[in-house]
């Protein structure tokens, strides 16, 4: 398999704030990964570092030359005062690729309404953004991360705050983006249960100690104790595990 | 009259547009601090005999590369700092124009302007200003709408938002150094931030809301000015109240309509 992102040794940090010293793994074409931990722990430190928003310090990261990646940042973070619609803030992303000076074309509309039919919202294409609940919202942004048909989709948290059934609605429309278009995946997420059935490869992070990358076969209740220093039971059934 | 019209209206138009972005990138305390920087512009132009549309330029873009610039909050916030600048601004302000004999002559307000004022090489600079702003808008609208929405995501997408980021910065920067001498503080300021808060308020589609900011400050300068010369009130004050009466009436409409529903 192709590597698309290497990580040699990076040190990771915002000045004099390190919050990683040294991490080396490599993420391959195809993968889908689930990066895990406590609050603080550098999720989106490390997120931001595969979307070359942030340099290593020291260490290296090799990017594959012209991956195209596909963001889909916390719906909590965006401003819901402007009456944007869906269909705008969808067609935002595409803002590069049309170039200064020059508007939309009918590809581009194309493609933002493709975006929306592919998330299961293309009903809402005209409503405004800050109408919409929080399912509905992130279905808007993981569509404006679709609509620059991405080779590698880089989700920061899209569950937080969603009821059980739109998270698993969504974590299901990623692993159906992730096995039908072969997108590379790495989800940020608080929700074990979820990622746990979805994802391939894990990495574990935790500022106490150094991150840890396991693939879904090597998950067992003692590895998942210890990195979340509490008692955890595994059960398993029809393939689906559960974590209690 | 005519002059106070056209400097008016560019002035007006221009800060009503661009108020749209401030409100939007939520920098409406840069907007009243570069507003102070401007007027320190030109109090320092006057007192030190140098010109004071140049003066008022070179301090507002120190003051933009200033708040623009990463600041690291580590004691002191960002909001701190430019709260800082605003106060020792106005404090400078004040004071070179007390100690200028000149300013007084020439009719110079800071606070209140005076429209009345402006001469045709003001209304000259402010058009050629206006029109530079209005191409870099024109080229880069997008642009600036992703950055001032989610400049994260904009970043991923390959956009370079800290040049677009600098270029808004700059383009409200200019509009503000050009209208401070003949339009003033206040005037300045509310054209900034109150059109574009009752354009959020009547519409709710985002070209309508630059549209209508634009008509708002249109109007209420024309208005404005008719009422301050038949009434002999200062300018500035008045188009900003007639700014304030609109807000008001927009919101009361908007309130009565949610009582009723």
């Amino acid at each position: 398999m192709k590597e698309i992102i290497e990580f040699k040794s990076a040190k990771l940090g915002y000045g004099k704030k390190i919050i990683f010293n040294a991490l080396s793994l490599k993420i391959y074409e195809g993968d889908f990964i689930g990066i895990i931990g406590p609050n603080g722990s550098g999720k989106t430190t490390f997120l931001r570092s595969i979307l070359g928003l942030l340099n290593p310090q020291n260490g290296k990261i090799i990017r594959e030359k012209n991956v195209r990646f596909g963001y889909c940042t916390q719906r909590q973070f965006i401003d819901t005062i402007f009456p944007f619609t869906s269909f705008e803030i969808v067609m935002m992303a595409r803002a590069k690729m049309i170039g200064p000076l020059r508007r939309g074309k009918k590809l581009d509309k194309e493609k933002v309404f493709n975006a929306l039919k592919t998330t299961g919202i293309l009903n809402l294409a005209h409503e405004c953004f800050y109408g919409l609940s929080g399912g509905q919202k992130q279905r808007v942004l993981l569509a404006r991360a679709l609509v620059l048909e991405p080779e590698f989709l880089v989700l920061d948290e899209p569950t937080a705050d969603l009821d059980i059934k739109t998270e698993r609605e969504i974590i299901g429309l990623i692993k159906a983006l992730h096995t039908e278009k072969k997108i590379t995946v790495a989800l940020v997420t608080h929700e074990l249960n979820e990622v746990i059935n979805s994802a391939q490869k894990f990495i574990f992070l935790n500022k106490k100690a150094p991150h840890k990358i396991f693939t879904r076969d090597e998950l067992n209740e003692q590895l998942l104790s210890e990195i979340f220093e509490s008692e955890i039971k595994l059960t398993r059934t029809d393939e689906r595990l559960t974590v209690l | 009259m005519q002059t106070a019209l056209l400097s008016g209206l560019i002035a007006g138009m221009l800060c009503a547009y661009l108020g749209v972005f401030v409100v939007l990138k939520k920098i409406v305390f840069v907007g009243i601090a570069l507003s102070e920087v401007a007027g320190l512009g030109v109090a320092a132009g006057l007192f030190l005999g140098l010109n004071s549309y140049a003066t008022t330029l070179i301090l507002t873009l120190f003051a933009i590369l200033l708040f623009w610039l990463p600041f690291p909050e580590k004691t002191v916030s960002r909001e701190c700092l430019i709260g800082f600048v605003y106060a020792l601004c106005a404090a400078f302000a004040v004071i070179l124009i007390a100690r200028n004999p000149e300013a007084v002559a020439h009719g110079i307000n800071l606070v209140s302007g005076n429209l009345l004022y402006a001469g045709w090489r003001d209304i000259g600079l402010m058009g050629v200003i206006a029109l530079i702003i209005a191409a870099i808008h024109l080229i880069f609208f997008k642009e600036f709408i992703f950055v001032s929405f989610d400049r994260e995501t904009a970043l991923t997408t390959g956009i370079k938002a800290n040049f677009m980021d600098f270029l808004l910065y700059l383009s409200i920067g200019f509009a503000i150094s050009i209208s401070m001498k003949v339009c003033g503080i206040i005037f300045v300021f509310a054209s900034l931030v109150i059109p574009a808060m009752t354009g959020l308020l009547i519409t709710k589609t985002i070209w309508k809301i630059f549209l209508s900011a634009v008509c708002i400050a249109c109007f209420s300068v024309t208005i404005g000015l008719f009422v301050s010369y038949r009434s002999d009130f200062p300018s500035g004050p008045t188009i900003v109240g007639l700014y304030a009466l609109i807000f008001v009436f927009f919101s009361a409409i908007r309130l009565i309509k949610g009582i009723s529903n």
